[in-house]
C-alpha cells in the first residue's frame, strides 16, 4: 500500500469542495436576488445548505475511516446534482427543499449502512425469488390500498409522508435479474431447441423472466405509471443483452414492447392522451397539453445562458418541483446549465459500467450493469419527456427531483454500485 | 460480458448525447419563437413592461403612444376611427392588427439590436423600450379623407399615394373604430353588418366600374393602336347574341374620347381584340394578382374565378364588370403608374424606424414595383384622363388653376345601387398625388366619388 492508498478518498473530498463552494454560490445567488427571503425560510435556506455539505463530507470521511475503496467519482456527481435540486426547491418552494433535505439524511444514512452492512452484497444472490415476491407484493400493495397523484396510482399513504413503491422495486427487479441471469447465463446463450436454424431457448429456461416482466407490466398498466413500466422493461433488456449478448432477446423484446405500447394506445386512454400530446400540444394547450407547452416555454425563454437563478418563471409550470425540474434547471441556468446537468448524468453512466467491466464476477457486473442502466434509461426518459423529444412519463429526475422515495432509492442504488466497485478494488489489491 | 457492457455502454451513452443535441435544437432553433410565443405569459409580462414604441405620421404628429398608467404602459391613439385599419390596435385578449401588427417586433425591442440596448439599459436601470415609427401618411389628408367618407354616410375608402415614390399619403377606411376602447366594444364591432373592422382600403374587394377601361386603354394601345382610330358606337356592344348596354349612342370616337365620355362600347370592343392572355397579362402589369409587398393584409386584385374567360366575360372585364373585383390600392396604383409614366412604384407605409433616441434604424427607398406600361400610352392615357374632368364624366374633380386627371367609374353590383370611384392625379403635367376613392353603393362615380377626390387633391397639393 502507497501513500495515496492511505489517504485514499482524498480525491473525493476535494471534488466535494468544488461541490460544496457551488452550493453556496447558488444560495447566495438566491440571497442576494431577494429570492429565499420572499419566506422566513432563510436561515433554513443556510442550514440545509450546511447540512448537505456536511453530509456528504461526513460520508466520505466515514468511508475513509472504514477503509472503503470504492469509485471516487460518483459520490461528488452526486452531490453537485443533489445540491442542485435542493438549490432549485429552495428557489421554487422552500418548504419542499426542507422536506428533501430530511430525506437526504436519511438516504445518506441509507448509502453509509449499505456501503458498510452490504459490503458482502453475494448473499442478496441467493434471496431472489424472496425478491420477486415481494416486489410483486409492493407492486401490487397501491393498486388496492395507494392514492393516486398525477395520473397514476403508485404511491401508499403514511399520512406523514407517501411512499412509492414501484421506485424500491427497481432495485428488486435488478437484484433479482443479476441473480438469475448470472446462474442461467450459459442455458440462455446456448439455447436448446432450434427454430430456423436458430437456437431457442425453451419456455423452461426464460419462462420466470417473462413472467417477471409481465408482472412488472400488468402492475404497471393498473396503477397507470407508464414511464416506470418503460424502465423496468428497458432495464430487463439491458440486463439480458449485457448477459447473453443475443440480439435475439432484444428484438423480441422490441417487438413484444411496441405490440404492447400499439395495443395499449387503442385500449387505455391515458396512453393515448399522452401520445397526442406529444404529437401536438398545442392542440390541447388549454387542457392536457398545458404542462409540456409550458416546459418548452421554459427552456426556451432560458436562452443560452439562462435568466439567471431566481430570474426566471419557472413556476408557471405544473409539478415544476418533480417531474419538471429539469425545465427550471434550463430557464435559468440555460442550455449551458441543461448540458452541464445532462453530462454529469453521462459520466455518472459511464463510472457505472467502468464498474461493472471491472467486476471480478457475473452477479456483480449484470448487478452493476443493471443499476447504472436504470439510471441512464430514467434520466433518458424523463428529460426526453420535459423537451418533448418523447412522449410525456412522470418519473422523477434522480438526486434532482422532489420526492422522498426517488431520493432514497437512488442513493441505495449509488450504494450498491459502490459496493461493486469496492469489492473489485479490494480483489485487485489480493 | 465486457464487450456486451461496452456495446450496452455506447447505447446508453448515445442515448444521453441525443438529449443534448436536441436540447440545443430545441434551445437554438425554436428557442424565441418559443420565448416570444403570444401565450408564453413571460413574454406577456415582458410586453406589459416595455414602452412600445410611438408610430408618427410623416410630420412627426403622434399617431400611438403608450401611456404609464398604475404601473402599466396603455396604448393611447390620439386619431381613432379616421385611421385605425391601417394603425390596427394591441390588446392582451385580441390581439394585435395592422402596422401595430406588422411592427410588432420592432415597436416591443425585440428585434436583435433593440433587446441588446435595452439589456444594457438594464444595468442603468432603465425601462426597455421599442422601436419607433414613422409612418408615409399624412394624417391631416388622411383625416379629411375620412371625414368626406362619413359625410356619405356609407362605407367607403380613399387611397393616396405619390406616384414617384410610391408614398402611402392616405389609407382611408370608413366605418372605423375606436382602438381606444376595443375590449369595450369588440362584440358590437363584429356583429355590425357595415364590418368596421375591416380595411376597405387595402382588403376591399369591388368591381372597379370603368376605371377599369384605363387598364384596358393601356393595353390596346400597347397593342396596335395608335389612339387615332375611329370607333362607332351605337349604344350597346353586340357579344354573342348578347347586347352589353352602353348609357347612350357615343357616335363615332377614339379611345381619348372614349375615356372622356367612359363609352363600354369601344372598350368591350378592345377588350375583345386584346383576348383573354393579353387583358389578363396587361391587368397584371397593373399589379394585378400581387400583394404590392405590403406587410399589412392586402386583397390581391382578381380578373376571374378561373382563367378562361368566356368572350361575354371577357368583354364585361374590359369595361369593369363581371368578376373583377379590386381593392381602392390597386386603383390607385393604376392612376399613379399612368401618373408616373407608365412605371408603378412600390407602394409603403413606413418611412422610417428610429431608436427612441431618434437614431435612424431603417429608412426605406422608392423602389419600381413594375413597369405597367411605356410613356408614351402613359401620357396619352394621361391627356385623356385630364379631358375626362375638363369635359367629361369627371368634372366634379375640377380645380381652377391645377389640371386634374381623372377617371370616374360607376360599378353595378349584386347590392343595390352601383358604387361610386373616382381615380386621378394632380397637377397633370407633374404629378405630385394619385388618388382612389370608392364609396360603397354610392351611386355615380362622378357625382360621389369625384367631390371627394377633388378635395383630397387640394389638402395633398396645399
Amino acid at each position: 500500500m502507497n501513500s495515496a492508498t492511505a489517504n485514499s478518498r482524498s480525491r473525493e473530498r476535494r471534488l466535494l469542495l468544488y461541490s460544496a463552494l457551488y452550493q453556496c454560490i447558488g444560495l447566495l445567488v438566491l440571497y442576494l436576488g431577494g429570492t429565499s427571503g420572499k419566506l422566513s425560510l432563510g436561515i433554513w435556506a443556510v442550514a440545509i445548505t450546511i447540512g448537505t455539505v456536511l453530509s456528504f463530507m461526513l460520508l466520505s470521511l466515514f468511508w475513509q475511516i472504514k477503509n472503503y475503496k470504492a469509485d471516487m467519482y460518483l459520490l461528488p456527481i452526486t452531490s453537485i446534482l443533489t445540491a442542485t435540486g435542493l438549490i432549485f426547491l429552495l428557489r421554487i418552494e422552500p418548504y419542499f427543499a426542507l422536506r428533501q433535505f430530511a430525506w437526504l439524511l436519511v438516504a445518506a444514512a441509507v448509502l453509509a449502512l449499505v456501503t458498510t452492512a452490504l459490503r458482502n452484497y453475494h448473499v442478496l444472490s441467493d434471496y431472489r425469488y424472496i425478491f420477486a415476491l415481494l416486489g410483486t407484493v409492493a407492486l401490487l400493495l397501491p393498486i388496492f390500498f395507494g392514492i393516486e397523484q398525477g395520473g397514476a396510482r403508485s404511491w401508499l399513504n403514511f399520512s406523514l409522508f407517501q411512499v412509492q413503491t414501484s421506485e424500491f422495486v427497481k432495485i428488486l427487479l435488478v437484484l433479482f435479474l443479476a441473480s438469475y441471469l448470472a446462474e442461467n447465463n450459459r442455458l440462455l446463450t446456448a439455447g436448446s431447441t432450434s427454430f430456423l436454424g436458430m437456437p431457442v431457448p425453451s419456455i423452461r429456461e426464460i419462462g420466470p423472466l417473462v413472467a417477471m416482466w409481465m408482472v412488472a407490466l400488468v402492475l404497471l398498466v393498473f396503477q397507470k405509471d407508464l414511464g416506470t413500466a418503460l424502465i423496468y422493461f428497458c432495464t430487463f433488456l439491458c440486463m439480458v443483452y449485457a448477459a447473453t449478448a443475443r440480439i435475439f432477446y432484444i428484438i423480441n423484446g422490441l417487438i413484444v414492447f411496441l405490440c404492447g405500447g400499439f395495443i395499449s394506445y387503442h385500449i387505455f386512454d391515458h396512453v393515448r392522451e399522452r401520445v397526442d400530446i406529444w404529437i401536438d400540444p398545442w392542440l390541447y394547450f388549454e387542457t392536457v397539453g398545458y404542462q409540456v407547452v409550458q416546459s418548452l416555454f421554459a427552456i426556451g425563454s432560458g436562452g443560452i445562458i439562462g435568466a439567471g437563478l431566481g430570474a426566471g418563471k419557472p413556476g408557471l409550470i405544473p409539478a415544476v418541483h418533480t417531474d419538471f425540474i429539469f425545465a427550471a434547471v434550463v430557464e435559468e441556468m440555460g442550455l449551458v446549465g441543461g448540458i452541464g446537468i445532462i453530462i454529469l448524468f453521462l459520466i455518472f453512466v459511464y463510472r457505472g459500467l467502468k464498474i461493472a467491466i471491472q467486476a471480478k464476477d457475473q452477479f456483480s457486473a449484470l448487478m452493476a450493469v443493471g443499476l447504472t442502466s436504470l439510471m441512464g434509461l430514467q434520466v433518458f426518459i424523463i428529460i426526453a419527456g420535459v423537451i418533448k423529444l418523447l412522449p410525456l412519463t412522470g418519473v422523477t429526475l434522480p438526486y434532482m427531483s422532489y420526492g422522498g422515495s426517488s431520493l432514497v432509492v437512488n442513493f441505495l442504488l449509488l450504494g450498491l454500485l459502490l459496493n461493486v466497485s469496492h469489492k473489485a478494488g479490494t480483489e485487485n489489491e489480493k | 460480458m465486457r464487450n456486451n457492457i461496452r456495446k450496452l455502454g455506447y447505447l446508453l451513452l448515445s442515448l444521453l448525447l441525443i438529449l443534448i443535441f436536441y436540447l440545443s435544437y430545441i434551445q437554438l432553433e425554436k428557442g424565441s419563437y418559443l420565448a416570444e410565443h403570444p401565450r408564453n405569459k413571460r413574454f406577456i409580462e415582458k410586453i406589459s413592461q416595455t414602452e412600445r414604441g410611438k408610430i408618427y405620421d410623416r410630420n412627426g404628429e403622434i399617431i400611438a403612444e403608450s401611456l404609464l398608467q398604475e404601473n402599466h404602459w396603455k396604448r393611447y391613439y390620439p386619431y381613432q376611427y379616421e385611421i385605425s385599419h391601417l394603425v390596427g390596435y394591441t390588446s392582451d385578449k385580441y390581439g394585435t392588427a395592422g402596422v401595430e401588427a406588422a411592427y410588432n417586433k420592432q415597436l416591443l425591442g425585440l428585434t436583435d439590436r433593440a433587446k441588446f440596448l435595452n439589456f444594457i439599459g438594464k444595468i442603468y436601470n432603465e425601462n426597455p423600450e421599442g422601436e419607433e415609427i414613422f409612418l408615409t401618411i399624412d394624417i391631416k389628408i388622411q383625416r379629411l379623407a375620412a371625414e368626406l367618407l362619413t359625410k356619405t354616410n356609407k362605407p367607403g375608402a380613399v387611397v393616396a399615394l405619390r406616384p414617384s415614390t410610391g408614398e402611402i399619403l392616405v389609407a382611408a377606411s370608413i366605418p372605423g373604430y375606436n382602438p381606444n376602447k376595443l375590449e369595450e366594444t369588440w362584440d358590437e364591432l363584429l356583429n355590425d353588418e357595415n364590418a368596421p373592422l375591416l380595411n376597405r382600403a387595402f382588403q376591399g374587394a369591388y368591381p372597379p366600374g370603368s376605371v377599369m377601361k384605363l387598364v384596358t386603354a393601356a393595353g390596346a394601345l400597347s397593342n396596335g393602336y395608335n389612339g387615332k382610330e375611329k370607333f362607332n358606337c351605337p349604344g350597346y356592344l353586340e357579344v354573342d347574341g348578347f347586347r352589353l348596354l352602353d348609357s347612350e349612342p357615343h357616335g363615332t370616337l377614339n379611345i381619348h374620347d372614349g375615356v372622356v365620355v367612359s363609352c363600354n362600347t369601344i372598350f368591350g370592343k378592345l377588350g375583345l381584340e386584346l383576348g383573354t392572355k393579353e387583358f389578363i397579362e396587361q391587368a397584371e402589369q397593373f399589379g394585378f394578382g400581387s400583394d404590392f409587398g405590403i406587410p399589412l393584409n392586402v386583397r390581391t386584385s382578381t380578373i376571374s374565378k378561373d382563367k378562361n374567360m368566356d368572350t361575354t366575360e371577357l368583354a364585361e372585364a374590359a369595361i369593369g364588370q363581371g368578376e373583377l373585383l379590386v381593392s381602392p390600392l390597386q386603383m390607385a396604383l393604376v392612376a399613379s403608374a399612368i401618373a408616373n409614366q407608365g412605371e408603378m412604384k412600390q407602394p409603403y407605409l413606413v418611412d422610417e424606424i428610429v431608436t427612441s433616441k431618434g437614431k435612424t434604424l431603417h429608412q426605406n427607398k422608392p423602389r419600381t414595383l413594375l413597369q405597367s406600361t411605356d410613356s408614351s400610352t402613359a401620357r396619352y392615357i394621361g391627356e385623356a384622363m385630364v379631358d375626362a374632368v375638363k369635359l367629361g364624366t369627371g368634372k366634379a374633380a375640377r380645380i381652377s388653376d391645377i389640371k386634374v386627371a381623372g377617371k370616374t367609374g360607376t360599378a353595378e353590383n349584386e347590392h343595390g345601387s352601383p358604387h361610386a370611384w373616382f381615380v386621378g392625379f394632380a397637377p397633370a403635367e407633374n404629378p405630385q398625388v394619385a388618388v382612389a376613392v370608392v364609396v360603397e353603393n354610392g351611386g355615380a362615380g362622378g357625382t360621389v366619388a369625384a367631390p371627394i377626390a377633388k378635395q383630397v387633391i387640394l389638402e395633398a397639393l396645399r
